[in-house]
């Protein structure tokens, strides 16, 4: 009997060994995921007043719905998370509409959760996902809401602490990356930067050291090439890796303007990408778009509209850039008084 | 619905080591009413409140829990004396360089969690040498944590949320802290060896 028993826990041992050792053990972290390149849509700029000043609006982030509309979401200070729903065609938003409020997604995880800004929203073939930290006093938690495709209706669940201790400073970035397995990386600032690694299913699954400083971009090139577009003593700095993120060269100089907040990027094509920059001083345009054909080595302007000079440095929110399914270009950003703004260029379709 | 399982038996572990002349019947309606009252929907349920307030246990603190449960309703314990000061230094040393590491902003550590070979190798070792020694309540805490964690039984993606908790290295500090001051009786011991078997 006791042999038997003997037995019977190491084959316990061993079985629970496999068991907790998730697939992407044995297999090659994934690559990087690149678009093709679609270029430029050589289209006007519109503009509108998203969320005007007096909202305070902190932290809002576009989301390219299945269906070709976006969606504009942010976290209102009563922690209820807020959305508008902009159609392309029309050109116009529908109403704010509260997609979850406090009290429902208290009661659906169980836990006296607060939901903080951002929220990081993320489209990937039909699915739509949303990530975003909740302090309770125990500490941050994360939570991950899940939506059929339309957008309007979102299944949250609690990812349980995103830190050993209970820290309260955890931030998500927005911008995600993807990667080739449909997983995504979502940047995180504190205490050091990282890229966490989210499965496809959601799940967290690695986490990837950065170096520089909390506002640092990568921007993939290839499966295991990538660029980082960052700050060192106030000056834009570049660096590169070939190892998918093991390993970065050396900073160097970045022929870009200083950005008073971090910038957004799109990654338009291997070495093709646009990077959002808020105001350095005020009297600075709200927001400056850069673009770069060639892996970051030669950044130029992309022309926008006269802007009305900043006057709140650094800006209350980083600026968001999203691409519509129709090729659409859509930017957000604080204007000087703080209002939200949406300046896009339409897409092919329209 | 794991997790609230946890608090459950973690708190019903510590309302019974009251030394209070309790019956049988009594501790078994204790035990009922936690498991209730920490699975009732929120905002009624205690147990949304207690890991909102103080964090998630642990799969190990919920193993000791229930090992102390069981010692309370049967009598037979889990563990020798001996095999409990290994697994609570080991647990306490492991946690203690966890968090500490952690602590002062390296995440070197928590990383291992998300599914690592190496780390994952490094605790079935350790469990090979428990069970050489034939500490199989040892093995079966190891065991249950990374069951638990292949299965995602506890909202945590991190292996390390499977193995310590804040609370356990409390448990831990405690329970050594107790045996170092409080040395077993000769008879003591020979139940408690008794018992395990």
């Amino acid at each position: 009997m006791q042999k038997t028993w003997h037995l019977l826990v190491g084959a316990l041992l061993v079985a629970a060994y496999f068991v907790g050792l998730p697939p992407a053990a044995w297999q090659q972290p994934p690559g990087f995921l690149v678009s093709q390149d679609e270029g430029a849509p050589p289209t006007s700029w519109h503009t509108d007043t998203l969320w005007a000043a007096a909202q305070a609006v902190t932290a809002p982030t576009l989301l390219a719905l299945p269906d070709g509309h976006l969606q504009a979401l942010r976290v209102a200070a009563d922690g209820s998370l807020r959305a508008r729903v902009f159609n392309p065609d029309t050109g116009r938003w529908s109403g704010s509409a509260t997609l979850v409020d406090v009290a429902t997604l208290r009661r659906d995880l169980g836990l006296r959760v607060s939901p903080r800004p951002p929220v990081v929203a993320v489209e990937e073939r039909g699915s739509l996902r949303l990530y975003l930290i909740a302090h309770t006093p125990a500490g941050d938690r994360l939570l991950r809401g899940e939506s059929a495709g339309s957008g309007t209706h979102w299944d949250f669940a609690d990812g349980g602490p995103l830190s050993p201790l209970p820290r309260r400073a955890v931030r998500l970035q927005d911008a995600p990356v993807r990667f080739e397995n449909a997983g995504v990386g979502l940047r995180m600032a504190e205490p050091s930067p990282r890229l966490l690694r989210f499965s496809r299913e959601g799940s967290l699954v690695g986490s990837l050291p950065l170096p520089g400083s909390a506002c640092d971009l990568l921007l993939p090139q290839g499966p295991r090439n990538a660029g980082l577009i960052g700050r060192q003593g106030g000056k834009p700095v570049f660096r590169v890796t070939a190892d998918g993120g093991r390993h970065w060269s050396a900073p160097q100089a970045a022929d870009l303007p200083t950005a008073g907040a971090c910038p957004s990027a799109l990654v338009l094509g291997s070495d093709h990408w646009l990077l959002a920059l808020g105001p350095a001083v005020s009297g600075q345009p709200p927001v400056r778009l850069m673009e770069t054909r060639d892996g970051g080595r030669h950044w130029r302007p992309r022309a926008l509209p006269d802007l009305p000079p900043a006057k709140q440095v650094p800006p209350p929110f980083p600026p968001r850039l999203v691409m519509a399914d129709d090729g659409g270009l859509h930017l957000l950003y604080a204007d000087g008084k703080g209002a939200v703004i949406h300046l896009w260029q339409p897409g092919e379709a329209q | 619905m794991t997790a609230n399982l946890l608090v459950a038996l973690v708190l019903t572990a510590f309302a019974l080591a009251i030394p209070l002349p309790t019956r049988q019947l009594h501790r078994v309606l204790i035990l009922l009413a936690a498991v209730a009252l920490c699975l009732l929907p929120w905002p009624w349920g205690i147990g949304g409140w207690v890991r909102s307030l103080g964090g998630d246990f642990s799969i190990t603190t919920g193993m000791l829990a229930l090992a102390a449960l069981v010692r309370v309703f049967t009598g037979v314990s889990w563990y020798s004396r001996n095999e409990a000061r290994g697994l609570f230094v080991t647990v306490l040393v492991a946690g203690g360089v966890f968090y500490g590491m952690a602590w002062v902003g390296d995440r070197q550590l928590w990383v291992l969690g998300f599914g690592n070979f190496h780390f994952s190798s490094a605790l079935l070792l350790l469990g090979l040498l428990a069970w050489l020694l034939r500490a199989y309540f040892s093995c079966l805490v190891l065991a249950a944590a990374q069951l638990a964690f292949g299965t995602g039984l506890l909202p945590a993606d991190n292996l390390w949320s499977y193995l310590v908790d804040p609370w356990l290295m409390l448990w831990c500090v405690g329970w050594l802290a107790r045996d170092f001051l409080r040395p077993p009786s000769v008879p003591e011991a020979a139940a408690e060896d008794a018992g395990s078997r």
